[in-house]
């Protein structure tokens, strides 16, 4: 059964086409990697799943639930089901770790704070954090520090769906290759259905069970790991092998 | 001549966007007030901030407005009648007009940046729809607890920022000016108008709205990373300034009844 589906979402910026007709199938327990350039709509993409953007045209269903142009209210508990890792973390800086790895299980779903603290250690656990930094600010992390504090916050609500927005970009292979690791692993425990978005192929070829390249809006090719490593598409060979030189050119506005 | 005609009528066209945006988020706000959940910690904490941290700027101000309001009526009236001139200007001065529109400018300068700042930091970082991943409505979270700290706590600032005030006048009017302190006392407590003092406190509430409305709305539709965020400061501050100027005019004559 399909757990997400887009079909024929469009989104504009004024007069800038980002996502144009865009349709993805994701199966429950699939891990979907979608590449392209930069500004080519990869984060648009999942901020139209999570409401924060809302599509011009088209439908998003998860659980065959429309979730495009649904109430707050009903927007609030499909998202309860979404964790969602942010580029740069996004966490809140005026508070600590462990509330930081709390707020959702305290906000959103009204879990006490005895109880959604140990969660939260449980999950600071997951991705080998351990209590010395419960008490300390975001700014006082390390970049990879605060991408696995944004990853223990994203699964600390045990969702079904996780969205991973360039996990790994501005860290050194080292730690982007262990923050994969972590995605792989929590995702197969959890059993959970993952979107992430990047453009960075070792991560890609670590975390996916299908790969889907975005072009101008649209999903260009789609296939596994595999056949993105075997397939003639000129799109993908030139995306691989990051060469100038092919049908791909990122200026925007080439229509 | 057509180009003019065009840029003052898309300027037009963009004032009353703006106007509209903002009346828009002050109404999702107050709509925001009646329905649960309520954050009453960030509640208590924003009046905290807005409230007692800034009773040293407006105590200080209202202090030193009423010390110069002292000499300065005194340079311009009859020295016979002032233990009796001073102190009605100075109640009237102070409770009517000088606490809560100094005390507004003063907490618009203070809170209206500080708000506009910390939530377009949290807009440009991502934190804003983090809040809403997390199921939780960001103008319940962060703008309604600091509107209603504004409307609630600014009335109290202003009522103490009279009390400091008049206290500023009746120091400059005893030590400088030599009038009589039995006297002076008298006569500010007979000075002394429900009316005066209920319109100062309507003022300081609006102005407390204004301020926080302001900031938020700046601060929330923040955009381009540090420089937006220092245009959306310096905006809170001059709008919610300008904003305050005029509320003051309509209360002022709404009291009055000219």
């Amino acid at each position: 059964m399909d757990k997400i589906v887009y079909k024929n979402v469009s989104k504009s910026f004024d007069d800038l086409i980002v996502l144009d007709d865009f349709s993805l199938n994701i199966e429950k327990g699939d891990s979907v990697v979608i590449i392209g350039g930069s500004g080519t709509g990869k984060s648009v993409s999942l901020k139209c799943l999570l409401g924060l953007l809302t599509p011009d045209n088209g439908s998003i269903k998860v659980d065959e639930q429309e979730t495009v142009g649904i109430s707050s209210e009903y927007r609030n508990k499909i998202n309860a089901n979404i964790g969602m890792l942010f580029q740069n973390g996004a966490l809140f800086d005026s508070m600590t770790v462990i509330e930081n790895v709390c707020f959702g299980l305290k906000s959103g779903k009204g879990i006490s704070d005895r109880k959604s603290r140990k969660i939260g250690i449980e999950c600071l656990n997951k991705v080998g954090l351990d209590k010395s930094i419960l008490d300390k600010y975001p700014s006082d992390l390390s970049g990879g520090m605060r991408k696995r504090v944004a990853l223990a916050r994203a699964i600390a609500t045990n969702p079904e769906i996780i969205l991973f927005d360039e996990p790994t970009t501005g860290l050194d292979p080292i730690t982007a290759s262990t923050i994969d690791n972590l995605i792989v692993d929590t995702v197969r425990k959890m059993g959970v259905t993952t979107i992430t978005v990047t453009h960075d192929l070792a991560s890609v070829r670590r975390i996916a069970d299908r790969v889907a390249l975005l072009y101008k809006g649209k999903i260009e090719w789609i296939g596994t790991v595999q056949e993105m490593d075997e397939t003639d598409n000129p799109f993908v060979k030139q995306f691989i092998n990051g060469s100038s030189k092919g049908p791909i050119h990122w200026a925007r506005g080439n229509k | 001549m057509l180009s003019i005609a065009q840029n003052i009528g898309s300027l037009i066209i963009d004032s009353v966007e703006v106007i509209g945006k903002m009346i828009r988020f002050s109404l999702i706000s107050i709509i925001g007030i009646l329905s649960r959940p309520f954050y009453t910690n960030i509640f208590i904490n924003q009046c905290i901030n807005i409230g007692f941290f800034s009773l040293p700027v407006v105590g200080m101000t209202t202090l030193f407005a009423g010390m110069v309001l002292a000499l300065q009526s005194y340079a311009g009236i009859n020295p016979n009648l002032a233990s009796t001139t001073i102190p009605n200007l100075i109640v009237l001065a102070i409770t009517r007009e000088l606490a809560p529109v100094l005390g507004g400018l003063m907490v618009a300068g203070r809170i209206g940046a500080s708000i506009a700042a910390e939530i377009g930091t949290m807009r440009v970082t991502e934190q804003i729809e983090a809040l809403e991943t997390l199921s939780t409505d960001p103008i319940k979270y962060l703008v309604i607890p600091r509107i209603l700290a504004g409307i609630i706590t600014l009335p109290i600032l202003v009522l103490i920022g009279d009390i400091i005030g008049i206290l500023g006048g009746y120091i400059v009017s005893i030590s400088k000016l030599g009038l009589n302190p039995a006297s002076y006392l008298n006569n500010t407590i007979e000075a002394l108008s429900l009316i005066g003092v209920i319109s100062g406190l309507t003022k300081a509430s609006v102005f407390g709205f204004i301020t926080t409305m302001m900031g938020c709305y700046q601060g929330y539709n923040s955009s381009g990373g540090a420089e937006g965020v220092g245009k959306a400061t310096t905006n809170a501050v001059v709008w919610s300034s300008i904003m305050i100027l005029i509320a003051n005019y309509i209360i002022t004559e709404m009291f009055v009844g000219v």
